[in-house]
């Protein structure tokens, strides 16, 4: 397994605090860093030093991040990196879309995972993701996610983000075989 | 005194102004008077259907032959032909003849009153008057009703005698938009909207003309003398269009709530990043990151309270003001307004007012917010472009009978992703420069004139946004403070030429 201190993250968002905040998440954990405010910096950042994975915002003003994903599947070498979408517009209609068409292709082509989270995201769920998507083992991340009360209260709520009659189900299910065991 | 009758008679049979006839029971004319004679030729020795009608043999349906069967008096309305292949319109009774020295030959006398073509038109009209479906009245220069059709009576109520505001609108005193007067006084044509109550006590509207009918000849020139108003029903219409404009607010007001989400959870990231960056600083002493996280966190509490602060601006909104108002004097305002600041982003900020833009009922300053936020947007774009020659134009016109707005600018543009969310989220793509709310406030208010706000954009080559406003569906001039008692009268947006 790799460490992270071998692995770069490349952050993309047009806000400055939210690339602080990841940036400082992720360099906590040991990873190395670089960040960019548009789409155009990004390329010309992985053009000259490709990263191992990239957080992608998805709106943003002048092009927004769905246009540098299709950039990089141009690319025979970028195709690879996996790319972690970070949104506050999952919803919405045309952002799901293009996020439930990126993760077919890169299915399909068998690049790299292009998966997504939803702002707002804690910092130890954006670290794992990354982690994840770089196959990086986190030191103490032994603990297994079902058994810690904060996992737990994570996983509820990202069951009550999806708030259908279904995953509701799911989340008195969860909480009925937590109270039992 | 017998001597009297009998030149009176043959006198009054010769002179009275209706045409007479005697008919045999072969309907053989045996009698006629000389007006029958003058207008309808030669008859001795002839019969009726030929004279009358140019036929050769009796008519199918003949008054005359069911009267001589049953001794009924009949009356009905007849296109007889005069001497010449000319026809004409007549009302024509036919009553059997009855004489003392009479012995058994039955014969009928036939009287045709000469209704002609108005006679005809004017029962005409009377149907039509009494049974069009809308309000018609006659008006005296009192503004009393000497006649009411049939809907009008049931609508409204009993008429005859009173007064037209009293009908129409439980009022004591005349409109102060009156389109009777106005024909009184001009003797034009006036049209206007109105709002009246029925007898049932429920809001009526209708769009009324009003029209002279005759005129008086007195020793100062002829004038008015009475006045005819034909209104038309159109609550339900009214009905219609306020239950969609009611829908289009709602539909504005739920997408601001589900937009809403968006902007909390932009806060939401903030705050996190924020005790993140502080927890990290704290465990690893480094006072400056200590700072930042402090910073982070005091930029999203003050951006809860911006967005709280709007938010209620949006949902309450205020009471609208609407009075007449030059659409091209608020255009001026926002050009001064915003001239120094495009000056010195080096912006070329114009004015584009087509001529003889009429006034219109707007909520003003509700206008100029809107084009502030607009022209505010426009001079950001140009600041985002690489563009060096960059301008704004704002532009005021009119279009089918629409007022219209334009802020276009060469800036930056957008992409279609962008296009999309412009009204429908708490969106921004200026970070934390922006609320996320200007357009929707933009939309909202356009919306609240009844009016519709588009989009084109390029990206790198600029965008136009455009407000239309039909002037049909603008609002009524003080209408924020409108008592709701029936007693409006529409602006002068409804009168017509």
């Amino acid at each position: 397994m790799a460490t992270p201190q071998e692995k770069k993250i490349l952050v993309v968002d047009d806000e400055e605090d939210v690339i602080f905040f990841l940036t400082t998440a992720l360099e906590d954990v040991g990873f190395q860093v670089d960040s960019a405010m548009s789409v155009d910096e990004a390329l010309g950042k992985i053009k000259s030093s490709p990263p191992d994975c990239i957080s992608l915002d998805m709106v943003m003003p002048g092009k927004s991040g769905i246009i540098l994903f299709h950039e990089l599947h141009r690319n025979q070498a970028w195709r690879k990196i996996p790319v972690l979408f970070v949104t506050g517009h999952a919803r919405d209609e045309k952002v799901k879309s293009e996020l439930d068409a990126a993760a077919a292709l890169s299915q399909s082509t068998m690049s790299g995972p292009a998966t997504y989270l939803e702002k707002p995201v804690t910092a130890r769920k954006f670290v794992e993701a990354v982690a994840q998507a770089v196959k990086v083992e986190l030191e103490g991340a032994a603990e297994s996610r079902g058994d810690s009360p904060v996992a737990l209260k994570e996983q509820l709520q990202e069951l009550m983000d999806g708030a259908d009659p279904d995953a509701l189900r799911q989340a008195l299910e969860l909480l009925r075989r937590k109270s039992g065991s | 005194m017998s001597d009297t009758r009998q030149l009176l008679h043959d006198h009054l049979f010769d002179q009275a102004p209706i045409m007479i006839a005697v008919l045999d029971k072969d309907f053989g004319v045996v009698e006629a008077n000389a007006r029958f004679q003058n207008l309808f030729g030669q008859w001795r020795g002839r019969h009726c259907y030929e004279i009358l009608k140019g036929r050769g043999s009796p008519c199918d349906r003949c008054l005359a032959a069911w009267t001589f069967a049953d001794g009924q008096v009949r009356v009905c309305d007849d296109r007889l032909q005069l001497s010449g292949d000319v026809t004409s319109h007549f009302v024509v009774r036919v009553a059997p003849l009855t004489s003392e020295e009479a012995d058994g030959e039955p014969h009928l006398i036939w009287i045709a009153s000469n209704a002609n073509e108005a006679g005809s038109l004017l029962r005409e009209n009377e149907v039509l008057f009494e049974r069009a479906p809308s309000y018609i009245t006659v008006l005296d220069r009192d503004l009393r009703i000497i006649r009411a059709n049939k809907r009008m009576r049931e609508t409204f109520g009993r008429a005859w005698g009173r007064r037209c505001y009293e009908v129409y609108k439980r009022r004591d005193r005349p409109c102060r938009v009156c389109p009777a007067l106005k024909v009184f006084e001009t003797g034009e044509d006036q049209t206007s909207t109105q709002v009246g109550v029925s007898a049932t006590g429920e809001e009526t509207h209708y769009i009324v003309k009003a029209s002279a009918l005759s005129r008086d000849e007195g020793p100062d020139g002829s004038e008015v003398k009475y006045v005819i108003e034909m209104a038309t029903d159109v609550t339900h219409l009214h009905m219609l269009e306020k239950e969609k404009l009611e829908a289009e607010r709602l539909a504005a007001v739920g997408q601001a709530v589900a937009g809403l989400a968006h902007g909390i959870k932009n806060i939401l990231m903030g705050l996190e990043g924020g005790v993140y960056v502080m927890e990290s600083g704290l465990k690893q002493n480094q006072t400056a990151k200590i700072e930042r996280g402090m910073q982070m966190l005091d930029r999203n509490v003050q951006k809860i309270s911006d967005l709280a602060k709007n938010l209620l601006s949006f949902s309450k909104g205020r009471v609208p003001e609407v009075a007449m108002t030059d659409p091209a004097d608020v255009c001026r305002e926002i050009h001064e307004l915003y001239s120094d600041l495009a000056r010195q982003a080096g912006i070329d900020l114009s004015l584009d007012l087509q001529r003889g833009v009429r006034p219109a009922p707007l909520d003003a300053a509700a206008i100029h917010t809107c084009l502030a936020n607009l022209v505010s947007n426009a001079i950001d774009a140009c600041q985002m472009s690489e563009n060096k020659n960059c301008r704004v134009v704002l532009r005021c016109f009119e279009k089918n009978e629409s007022l219209g707005f334009e802020v276009i600018d060469n800036g930056c543009g957008m992409d279609y992703e962008v296009k999309k969310k412009l009204f429908t989220t708490f969106f921004t793509t200026k970070g934390a420069g922006g609320t996320g709310l200007g357009l929707l406030m933009t939309r909202k208010i356009v919306q609240e004139h009844g009016g519709r706000i588009s989009v084109e954009s390029k990206p790198g080559q600029g965008t136009n946004f455009r407000i239309l406003l039909p002037r049909e569906r603008l609002p009524e001039p003080g209408s924020g403070t409108d008592n709701g008692t029936g007693g409006r009268e529409a602006g002068p947006k409804n009168a017509k030429k």
